[in-house]
């Protein structure tokens, strides 16, 4: 079985975060919000990664895996309106979350993934070798 | 963008006055953005995520009644108005380090916080996006609150009956920044009372000044100060504010009350005024009650809607009388505000009526047939001459006094706000010297 990108952090989380039926390999179309500078270097880095001491944000295990997963989702429209509310109600998420969204293609080597939601969020777990900067790109900035 | 924390005008106080325990989120997108805390007393706070750099994440927590809890989360208020109207005015902007320990913490007004810290003002909870919403439902045992879509008004009868006095309330509410609890822009609060009191002042002469209602000619004079005394029945005075977004209550200066009926003179302005509310609503109604109103009121009354508009406010206006207990309320929201200025300004209105004045000529133009003439009564008119007459405009001086028949021509055109008056002299003879 192929390696977590993270696993080493995901041991210490002491969760037994894999294997988990709702994770499967996935060939699907993805967007993720990114910085305007697509360079930055949080755009495909999980929250327990940009700052680790969130994992006290998070109440129990099967929350604390997700933490090394990466939000994407699966309906651009749906990523934008999510992301726009979010920027309406804290203007400064901005410097958390960024201000445009990027799209790419999964592959089933990249990384497994849970069902999208009725919002169409996923959270995606990537495997040792994936990269996903160089599969995505941006394609919209959202203008409030 | 430089990543910076935006400057607060506020104080540095070393710790918070308080000890707060977590009991859910009402907004969580990988990690808490807005949660609810509890003090040892049981109180509700929220700490509003708003900012951060590199080392500190920056939290507004500020206190808020169970009441606003539970109407933010039935969506009947928005996130800005919890963030503008916290209990005691006070809001406590805190930096937390990624390690949760609070680097720096000052206490500022609602009012100083910057723009970039502020939701728009329509956003509404999201129940999706909480976590541990039934824990913060039960531990302030919110479902056993009652929600209302609009803020609380006053029991008016209550405050009448404190005072034994009639009471007008008006209660002010916005969505934006002009009014909050207690507070007000002060160019609102001015309008708003100004226009009221027009309103109420152009009713009571509607209603009182019954020389207003005779034809010009056959009107004898005024008695010393009858016009004062009128208008004083509509002169109302500020009695005193309540926070709550922001209510103010007026009571009638003087007033008379009438044999027949035992009702008093503000009872009877405030019912006439209810009645052109109530029929404004509707047009078929309003060009009904039309014929009883006079220009003054509804002009002031067109007023008083285009301030609500404009400012995008919502108003309750409550009148109570302590001694027959009746208590009368309406309420304006901008919207509804609109759809009345459109029924006002669709009022068709033509209206031809005769005139005769005594009084003699100030000025004569042969050449655009036109005049200025006063009456013994001290009015002045002016026009021009009919057909008929423009061509013997010469026989006519200066000096000499005149019976004149003046043609008054009263429009009013869909969309303008004032009825115009045009006056054509149709007849004038000499008067005997």
């Amino acid at each position: 079985m192929t390696e977590h990108k993270y696993i080493k952090d995901i041991d210490k989380l002491e969760c037994d975060c894999f294997p988990d039926e709702n994770f499967n390999s996935t060939d699907t179309l993805a967007f993720r919000w990114v910085h305007s500078d697509f360079n930055n270097p949080n755009n495909f880095l999980p929250v327990f990664k940009i700052d680790p001491n969130r994992v006290e944000d998070y109440e129990n295990c099967n929350q604390k895996c997700m933490g090394y997963g990466l939000s994407l989702y699966s309906n651009l429209s749906k990523a934008e309106k999510k992301l726009t509310n979010y920027l309406k109600r804290k203007p400064q998420l901005v410097k958390v979350f960024g201000d445009s969204i990027a799209e790419g293609k999964l592959e089933k080597d990249d990384g497994i993934a849970n069902k999208p939601d009725s919002k169409s969020h996923f959270t995606f777990h990537e495997h040792k070798n994936c990269n996903l900067k160089t599969k995505f790109a941006t394609i919209k900035q959202i203008k409030l | 963008m430089k990543n910076s924390l935006v400057k607060i005008n506020g104080f540095d106080i070393k710790e918070l006055p308080f000890s707060l325990e977590r009991v859910g989120d009402l907004m969580f997108y990988e990690g808490p953005l807005m949660s609810i805390l509890k003090d040892n007393l049981g109180n509700a706070y929220l700490q509003d995520w708003v900012d951060s750099d590199d080392k500190n994440n920056r939290w507004l927590i500020y206190q808020i009644s169970l009441n606003q809890l539970n109407e933010y989360i039935n969506n009947k208020t928005s996130h800005f108005s919890l963030i503008n109207n916290p209990i005691n005015d006070i809001v406590f902007v805190v930096d937390k380090n990624s390690k949760g320990i609070i680097e720096r913490s000052l206490v500022c007004s609602p009012n100083r916080l910057p723009y970039e810290y502020l939701p728009e003002t329509n956003i509404e909870f999201e129940k999706e996006d909480s976590r541990d919403l039934n824990k913060i439902i039960e531990f302030f045992g919110l479902d056993s609150l009652v929600t209302t879509k609009e803020n609380k008004v006053f029991d008016i009868l209550k405050e009448a009956k404190k005072s034994n006095e009639e009471l007008i309330n008006i209660h002010i509410k916005s969505s934006n920044r002009k009014v909050s609890y207690g507070k007000i822009y002060s160019s609102i609060l001015g309008k708003i009372l100004l226009n009221y009191s027009s309103l109420n002042s152009a009713t009571a002469l509607n209603i009182y000044d019954k020389t207003a209602k005779i034809p010009k000619e056959d009107r004898p004079r005024r008695k010393k100060g009858e016009l004062k005394s009128i208008k004083q029945l509509g002169e109302l005075e500020f009695v005193y504010a309540k926070a709550a977004s922001f209510s103010v209550f007026l009571r009638p200066i003087s007033k008379q009350t009438e044999l027949f009926d035992n009702q008093t003179s503000s009872e009877k302005i405030t019912k006439t005024i209810f009645n052109l509310f109530e029929a404004s609503k509707d047009l078929d109604k309003l060009k009904e009650l039309k014929t009883t109103l006079n220009e003054g009121m509804l002009n002031s009354y067109n007023t008083f809607l285009k301030e609500i508009k404009e400012d995008d406010i919502s108003i309750n206006v409550q009148y109570a009388n302590p001694e027959n207990e009746l208590i009368i309320k309406d309420s304006f929201s901008s919207s509804t505000a609109k759809t009345i200025l459109k029924n006002l300004d669709s009022l068709e209105f033509e209206n031809t009526k005769d005139i005769k004045i005594k009084g003699n000529f100030k000025a004569l133009d042969s050449l655009s047939k036109t005049f200025k003439v006063e009456s013994f009564d001290g009015d002045i008119y002016s026009g021009k001459f009919s057909k008929q007459l423009e061509q013997g405009i010469f026989k006519f001086n200066l000096q000499d006094y005149y019976q004149i028949t003046v043609q008054v021509d009263e429009t009013k055109k869909s969309g303008t706000k004032k009825i115009t008056e045009k006056y054509t002299i149709v007849s004038c003879v000499e008067l005997e010297k």
